[in-house]
Order: structure tokens, then C-alpha cells, then sequence
């Protein structure tokens, strides 16, 4: 039997036998401390038992599926997330492509651009909004004009910093068919970390793009992701 | 936007409402008052009882009281307000599952208010409950108001004039206890409860039972301490510290403190459980926790001080009492118990509890503040954080309240530089609020705004002082003066009640579904400012002159600033009138209140004035901060499937350029 179980939408359930078992653990361990250490050690090990406690109730978050809103259409519906403009014609050309490509109803797609604000470290803690929000209004613009330019006709919306949390928000009232995230390389870890979050948690099929590097004759994206279906 | 699915069913105050078809019948009512009645008649009866077969079974003589502690007194006093509660029926659905036997389904007529009925039974509504909760401290606070003016008019001039010292002692250890333990700290509890499961998107509280059983053990803790008065040798004299050995010795009065202590305190940890319980587990999809609004962590964090700091202040309370009553040795000095350790447990829980009455008016100040600046909280992140700060500093400052008390000298000095560094993060609070307010579009005409700007005025002068308290040679030179009065009403007089004036301003037409009158309120406020500087601040001066504080006597030089103080301290009293006139004419006759008469973000703003019975149609969807005030199209939360679709639709719509920007 395993200790958490996850119903699904978000629901963590702990198993009845854990509790007491978790309780008496700590107990035992703080008497052990108090037996083998006097108050100081007792102390000290219940204050960082507590601690702990503390720590992995803020930090548990619950990553249950993102599902989006319901389709009221046969259209396709996809939801391209970039923090970055979307400006190279080539990759912009590409994305064009996968966006109105392979539609299984022959109907225009209807394409929205998401773009997570990004702010520094100091922005993030001083709560500034204003020129995030400006910064973002910019790369929206100039995506959407490079899209246009593409032949893609597209709507823009601007989301939190955090992308999964910017994607969750967008699709409880978007009912994306595809997610395409399109990172620009220079992210790191974090666009992995990100991509892997999505490609686990959507419930509606996934594409990570990002350029390939040093090589000018290599195709403006690759695809790294792989298709999720639900 | 309001929902356009909600629908009040029921307005508070309203003359439709006994239309509802639920709620309390007349008859039904009394029947519980009957019952409950009754169960505190047999409560009485049992604890008697018991203290006589105990004493009868162990050889001792039947009824005798003095020497012994009272426990003819002390255990029917404990017993009485259980009995009343179980004929009342708290315990009713919890005893029939312990015994095994079939609960009863819940049908939901205890919940919701149809008439003012609805507010004199076990009701399990959060509403209902953050009402009885706000409605019983503000009694209390007028009790203990008029407890003060009493006070203030016999220290008018030199000399006894209408009380004596005994008495004059009695009216200021029940005037601080009825203030911190059944105002300041559980009309918190009140607001909260009525706003943050909204704020949160939640039906309920977690606990709907547990809530009930918190806002009843109040009151049982409020008539315990006012009963005092009228037991041989009068209420409770030790102060709200009833310091040993001087409460072991006591007359009988000081027990009725040692328990209604137990009461006020059970009642806040059970509602601090069930904060948390509520916060961790009952956020609306996509309320991470850096989305909660500032007085739902605010919250949290209160609740985690009560938590774990209450136990104290109950466990050093049975102590006393026992020393009281079963002649144990805990803090008799004669007889090898240590006297200094009382103050140590005392004010491991009372320094922490200086916080928990002043961190939730912090999240109503951040509210009210960044709704009427029309801007985003400056350092949202930090001013969270900075509440984490306070409640783990405020473990390791207890001792600063000993300084003089003959504890070991070496304590001192980590002491004061603790007290000292705990004000860094209500510093970053205080910055937060003048960044938020610096370049905002100020609504001055709010009386909750004006409650707000006051509070941080008056806060700042009882930080300062705070501050020069910690130090060790001027904590010295002012222990037990005047001085020592003046910061602690600045602090909790100009500190915490100014917030709770801003919180029932704020959002008295989201509870009552009126608006009340602004022109009354300014009256209040400024009335409120003048008194409590005048009140007060002269108090440093004396205080720093050496007049000695919880004497009813003092030297003649400080007649006159006494005078103009007592003065000062009726127009206090008196702008509570104005404010109390002001919320009930205005609950039954003021215009009806819009959903969001403030244009506000959070939540609770999006459900009608007063919300539904069941609070949400459905439960919303978060998909933005709360405070994204001047964010183009900012969203803090959806409210319904339908009105998901609108924006949707917006987002989606023909019309408009190929740009478009809307969050």
C-alpha cells in the first residue's frame, strides 16, 4: 500500500495507517532525544521535527493534471507559450506551420500566444508589475507581428512569471487542443524542468520547440518534446 | 465582476428575510436555550457533586472552602459552562459517532442565518459565526471600555475618589484581560472567519462543528471573568499577568481568571487549527500560496503562533491553580517551587501573543490599503516572508518583558538584540505599506483608509517606543511607569484596534449587505486619532517622570497631565458611541450595498453583498494575484463556468485589433 494517493484532480489522500505511524515516529524521536541528550537535544530535535513538518506541507504543491476548458467547437485550439519574442522569420515560419498543420477537421485553428512575464529577482520581491507587464506587452507585440507576417493570425495574452502556473491559468477558460513551448536555449535546466512539468501534468497534446544551436544550416527549431495524449 | 449565478438568500438585517425557508423557529429556539440551561444546571450539580463525594471518600471536611481553594467554586466553574454546552448541543453529533451511535444527516438547517434567531443557536455557517464572534467582542470591548473609563476617572486627580486600591486593582486586571483575551484577539477570529473562506474561494471553514465550539467557549470565558466581581473578595486583582506568587495567594476571584483563561484559550487554538486546516487544504484551484491575499496569510501565520504558544499560557494558568487548589508546589517559593519560572512560561506564550493581536490587523491593513491606493502591494513576497520572520523572532524575545524580574543577568543581552532585530521585519512591513501607498491613487474619503493611515502613524510611535524598550538601561528606568502603559496601547490601542476598525469599515457592507455612513465614520476616526494620542502619548512624559503604573494614588506633580489625560480618554470613550450608533442604524437602514462598493480584487468582492448561504455556486477558479490593480484585464479569479466562457469569449472576440493584450 503506499502512503499518498493521487485521485486525479489535485486530491491527496493519506492512507489511515500513515498518520499514527508518522505521529509515533516523531514522538519516539524526541523522547529519544530528551533520554540520550537531555532537554537540549529533545528540544532540538522536536523544533526541527516541527520544522520539517512545516517545510514539507509548504512545499508539497499540488501537481494534479491541468485539464483545459471544454471544446464548444470541432476547431483546433493552440495554446503557443514563449516568454521570449518570437522573432527568427525561419523559426517563426515553423511555428507557423505546426500551428495550422495536420487539423483534423479542416477548420482554421484558432492559435493564442501566451507570454509569462519575466522580471529580475528584484522585481519578483518588490512586487513591480508595471514594467514586466510593459516589457511582456512589447514581446507580445513584435511576436504577433513576426506571426502575422508568417500568416498566422493570432491573440496574445500575457501570463504569470511562473510558465506552468501561466499555462494552468490559461487554460481554465482556453480549451487548447496543443501546447506548443517554444524556448529560446538559453533557459537551461529551468526549460527542461518546465517542459517536463507540462509534458507530465497537460491532458491535451505537447510540443517543446527550441532552436538548435551552432549551426546556422540546422532547421530554426527542433522538436524536442514529444506528442502526450490523454 | 459579481457572479450573476449568486444570489443572497438571505440579508442580514433585512426585514424579507424570515421569508428564508430555513432557519430557527422562535419555538425551537427556546427549546435549546431550555436545554442548555438545563445542562448547566446539571454541570453545576456535577461539579459540586464530585468536590463533595471526592472529599467525603477521602476523609476530608465536606465544606470547607478557604483554605482549601474554593473547590466548591473552582469545579462547578469548569463543569457549568461544559453542561451548558452540551445541553446546548455542541458535543451532540461528535458524542453520538464516539458512542457509536447513528448521526444524524445533515441537513444544513444549522447553517445560514434566516433571523436574528439563526445567531443564538450552535450555528456551523462561517458567517453566521464570524458575526456571533464580532458582535460578542465588540460587547466585550465596551465592557472593558467602560471598565476603563472608570479607571481614568478615579486617576483624574490625586488622591481616592470613587474607588478604592483594592477595587481600583480588580478594574484594571479584568479591564486588560476582557481587551487582549476576549476583544483584541477573538474579533480577529471574527473577521477572519467571516472573510477568509470567501477570500479563499471555500465553501466553508474545514471544521464547520469545531468553528461553532471556538465562538461558544467566548462568551463562557467572558462571563467567567465578569462573574468575578461578584465573588468573596472581588474579581481578579493580580493583573492580566497574575504573576506568581501574588495570584497563588489570591482570593477566590483570581481562579475565575486561571479559568476562564483555559476557555478564551481553547476557543483561540481550536480556531487557529482550524485556520490552517482551512488555508492548507481549501485554496480554489490555482491559489498558490504566493496568490493568497495578504490577511489570509496573515492568518496562517497567527494561527501557527497560536498553536503552538497558547498551550503555555493554559499550562502556566492549571499550574497556579493547582498550587491554588490542590496545594501543589510550582511556584511557592517557601515551599521549593521557583517563582521566577511563572514569568518565563508566562511570557513565552504573552510575547508571541503580542503578535497574534497585532499580525491579522497587518493583512486587514495591506487590504484595505492597496484597494484604496489603486495599487499592487509593494514587496508582496517580502511582506509574507516578513510575517514568517516575526512569528519565529517572537519565540526568542519572551525575557525582554524580565529585565528587572532577577532572572539570570547573561539572558539579557541576547534578549535585547532579538527585540531589537525582531523589528526589521515590521520595518519591511511599514516600508511596504508607504511603497504601496507612494504614487497610488489614494481614496482618502474611506473611513478604512483613514483607519489604515492612522495605524501606521500611531504603530510607528509604538514601534519606536518598543524599541527603546528593548534596551536594556531604558527598560530599567521606565519597568512599571507610565511609560510603559503608553507603548502598549500605542500598540495595541492605535496598533490593533485601529485595524479592526479598518476591517469592519472595510467590509461591514460585504456582512451586513449595507452601506454605512461615511460622514459618521470620519466623525469616529478623528475622534477616535485625537483621543488616543491625547490619551496616550502624554503617558511617555509621566511615565519617563516615574509616576508608577496600576496604582489608584500618585504624586500631586502629576495632577495635571492626569486631568487632561481622563479628558482625552472620555472622548475616546465617547467616539465608540458615535461608531456603535453608526454600524446599527446603518445594519438596519443604511442604503443597500453594491458586491463591490470598493472596487476591490479579492475574492469575497466577486459574491453578492452579504454572500450566499453556500458562500459559491461554484467553486471559482483563480487565475491571477489579488492585488493586479493597473494591470491591464488583470483577473484574480473566474466565478463561474458561465462567466469562464465570457472571458473566453473576450479573449477570443472578432471584434478589436489582432493585438490584444488583455491580462
Amino acid at each position: 500500500m503506499v502512503p499518498f494517493k493521487s485521485h486525479g484532480d489535485e486530491d491527496v489522500v493519506l492512507a489511515a495507517w500513515t498518520l499514527p505511524l508518522i505521529v509515533g515516529a516523531i514522538a519516539v524521536t524526541i523522547v529519544g532525544g530528551f533520554y540520550l541528550g537531555g532537554p537540549g537535544l529533545g528540544l532540538a530535535v522536536g523544533v526541527l521535527a516541527a520544522s520539517t513538518v512545516v517545510f514539507l506541507a509548504a512545499r508539497a504543491e499540488p501537481r494534479g493534471t491541468i485539464v483545459p476548458a471544454p471544446l464548444h467547437d470541432l476547431r483546433r485550439h493552440v495554446l503557443l507559450v514563449s516568454r521570449a519574442p518570437l522573432e527568427d522569420p525561419r523559426a517563426v515560419e515553423e511555428i507557423a506551420d505546426l500551428c495550422v498543420a495536420a487539423d483534423p477537421w479542416s477548420a482554421e485553428s484558432e492559435v493564442r500566444l501566451l507570454v509569462p512575464r519575466s522580471g529580475r529577482l528584484l522585481d519578483r520581491w518588490s512586487g513591480e508589475r508595471r514594467g514586466t507587464v510593459e516589457a511582456a506587452q512589447r514581446r507580445c507585440v513584435l511576436s504577433l507581428a513576426a506571426l502575422s507576417k508568417a500568416g498566422l493570425a493570432a491573440r496574445a495574452e500575457i501570463g504569470d512569471e511562473d510558465v506552468v502556473l501561466a499555462v494552468e491559468d490559461q487554460l481554465r477558460t482556453y480549451p487548447a487542443t496543443d501546447v506548443i513551448l517554444v524556448t529560446t536555449g538559453e533557459e537551461g535546466a529551468e526549460a527542461e524542468r518546465v517542459a517536463d512539468e507540462l509534458r507530465e501534468r497537460l491532458q491535451a497534446d505537447f510540443l517543446h520547440l527550441e532552436p538548435v544551436r551552432g549551426s546556422a544550416a540546422a532547421p530554426a527549431a527542433e522538436r524536442r518534446g514529444h506528442r502526450f495524449t490523454p | 465582476m459579481a457572479s450573476r449565478t449568486l444570489r443572497p438568500e438571505a440579508i442580514a438585517g433585512d426585514q424579507t428575510s424570515g421569508e428564508a425557508d430555513f432557519g430557527v423557529s422562535g419555538e425551537e429556539l427556546r427549546r435549546r436555550w431550555v436545554r442548555g440551561l438545563a445542562g448547566a444546571v446539571f454541570g453545576a450539580a456535577l461539579g459540586l457533586g464530585l468536590v463533595v463525594v471526592l472529599r467525603a471518600a477521602s476523609g476530608l471536611a465536606i465544606w470547607q472552602t478557604e483554605q482549601t481553594g474554593y473547590p466548591h467554586f473552582v469545579v462547578p466553574l469548569v463543569t457549568t459552562p461544559l453542561g451548558f454546552l452540551l445541553g446546548f448541543g455542541a458535543f451532540t453529533y461528535w458524542l453520538r459517532w464516539g458512542f457509536g451511535m447513528p448521526t444524524e444527516k445533515e441537513d444544513h438547517s444549522g447553517h445560514g442565518a434566516a433571523s436574528w434567531r439563526d445567531y443564538l443557536i450552535f450555528n456551523t455557517d462561517h458567517k453566521v459565526i464570524g458575526i456571533q464572534y464580532i458582535v460578542t467582542t465588540f460587547f466585550f470591548f465596551l465592557v472593558g471600555g467602560l471598565l476603563a473609563m472608570l479607571i481614568r476617572a478615579e486617576l483624574a486627580q490625586p488622591g481616592t475618589q470613587i474607588v478604592g486600591a483594592g477595587t481600583f486593582n480588580s478594574l484594571f486586571s479584568t479591564h486588560a484581560a476582557i481587551m487582549i483575551f476576549l476583544f483584541v484577539i477573538p474579533v480577529f477570529a471574527g473577521i477572519a472567519n467571516y472573510v477568509m473562506p470567501l477570500m479563499l474561494g471555500a465553501p466553508d471553514m474545514a471544521f464547520p462543528r469545531l468553528n461553532a465550539l471556538s465562538f461558544w467557549l467566548l462568551p463562557m470565558a467572558g462571563i467567567i471573568f465578569i462573574a468575578s466581581f461578584l465573588v468573596p473578595g472581588g474579581a481578579f486583582d493580580a493583573g492580566w499577568t497574575g504573576y506568581a506568587p501574588l495570584s497563588t495567594g489570591a482570593p477566590l476571584g483570581q481562579s475565575f481568571f486561571n479559568i476562564g483563561v483555559q476557555f478564551a484559550g481553547f476557543s483561540s487554538i481550536l480556531a487557529a487549527l482550524n485556520f490552517l486546516v482551512t488555508i492548507i487544504t481549501m485554496r480554489a484551484p490555482g491559489m498558490s500560496f504566493w496568490r493568497m491575499p495578504l490577511l489570509v496569510w496573515a492568518n496562517l501565520a497567527t494561527s501557527l503562533l497560536v498553536v503552538a504558544a497558547t498551550p503555555f499560557i493554559a499550562g502556566v494558568q492549571f499550574m497556579v491553580l493547582f498550587d491554588r487548589l490542590l496545594h501543589t508546589n510550582f511556584f511557592q517559593f517557601g515551599t521549593g517551587g521557583d517563582v521566577i519560572s511563572y514569568q518565563h512560561i508566562f511570557w513565552f506564550y504573552s510575547h508571541p501573543a503580542v503578535y497574534i493581536m497585532v499580525i491579522p490587523g497587518f493583512g486587514i491593513i495591506s487590504e484595505v490599503i492597496s484597494t484604496n491606493s489603486r495599487k499592487p502591494i509593494f514587496g508582496y513576497r517580502l511582506m509574507s516572508l516578513s510575517l514568517i520572520m516575526i512569528i519565529v523572532l517572537s519565540y526568542s524575545v519572551w525575557a525582554h518583558h524580565m529585565f528587572v524580574a532577577g532572572m539570570f543577568s547573561w539572558l539579557r543581552i541576547p534578549m535585547m538584540l532579538t527585540s531589537v532585530l525582531i523589528a526589521v521585519p515590521t520595518g519591511i512591513k511599514i516600508f511596504s505599506w508607504l511603497g504601496t501607498l507612494f504614487f497610488g491613487k489614494i481614496h482618502l474619503r474611506s473611513t478604512s483608509m483613514l483607519f489604515a493611515l492612522g495605524f501606521i502613524v500611531s504603530f510607528i510611535v509604538g514601534g519606536i517606543s518598543g524599541v527603546m524598550l528593548a534596551l536594556v538601561p531604558i527598560d530599567i528606568h521606565v519597568t512599571d511607569t507610565y511609560f510603559i502603559v503608553a507603548h502598549i496601547h500605542f500598540v495595541l490601542f492605535a496598533g490593533s484596534v485601529f485595524t479592526i476598525f479598518a476591517g469592519i469599515y472595510y467590509w461591514f457592507s460585504k456582512i451586513t449587505g449595507r452601506m454605512y455612513d461615511e460622514r459618521l465614520g470620519r466623525v469616529h476616526f478623528w475622534m477616535t486619532l485625537l483621543g488616543t494620542w491625547g490619551t496616550f502619548l502624554p503617558m511617555h512624559w509621566i511615565g519617563m517622570d516615574g509616576m508608577p503604573r496600576r496604582v489608584a494614588d500618585y504624586a500631586s506633580q502629576f495632577g495635571d497631565w492626569n486631568l487632561l489625560i481622563s479628558c482625552f480618554s472620555f472622548m475616546l470613550g465617547a467616539a465608540q458611541l458615535v461608531f456603535i450608533y453608526n454600524m446599527v442604524v446603518s445594519w438596519r437602514f443604511g442604503p443597500k450595498a453594491g458586491a463591490n462598493p470598493w472596487r476591490a480584487r479579492t475574492i469575497e468582492w466577486l459574491v453578492s453583498s452579504p454572500p450566499p448561504r453556500f458562500n459559491f455556486d461554484e467553486i471559482p477558479r483563480v487565475v491571477g494575484g489579488p492585488y493586479e490593480f493597473g494591470v491591464p484585464g488583470a483577473v484574480h479569479a473566474l466565478m463561474s463556468t458561465e462567466e469562464m466562457r465570457e472571458h473566453a469569449a473576450r479573449a477570443a472576440g472578432a471584434s478589436g485589433g489582432p493585438v490584444q493584450v488583455p491580462r
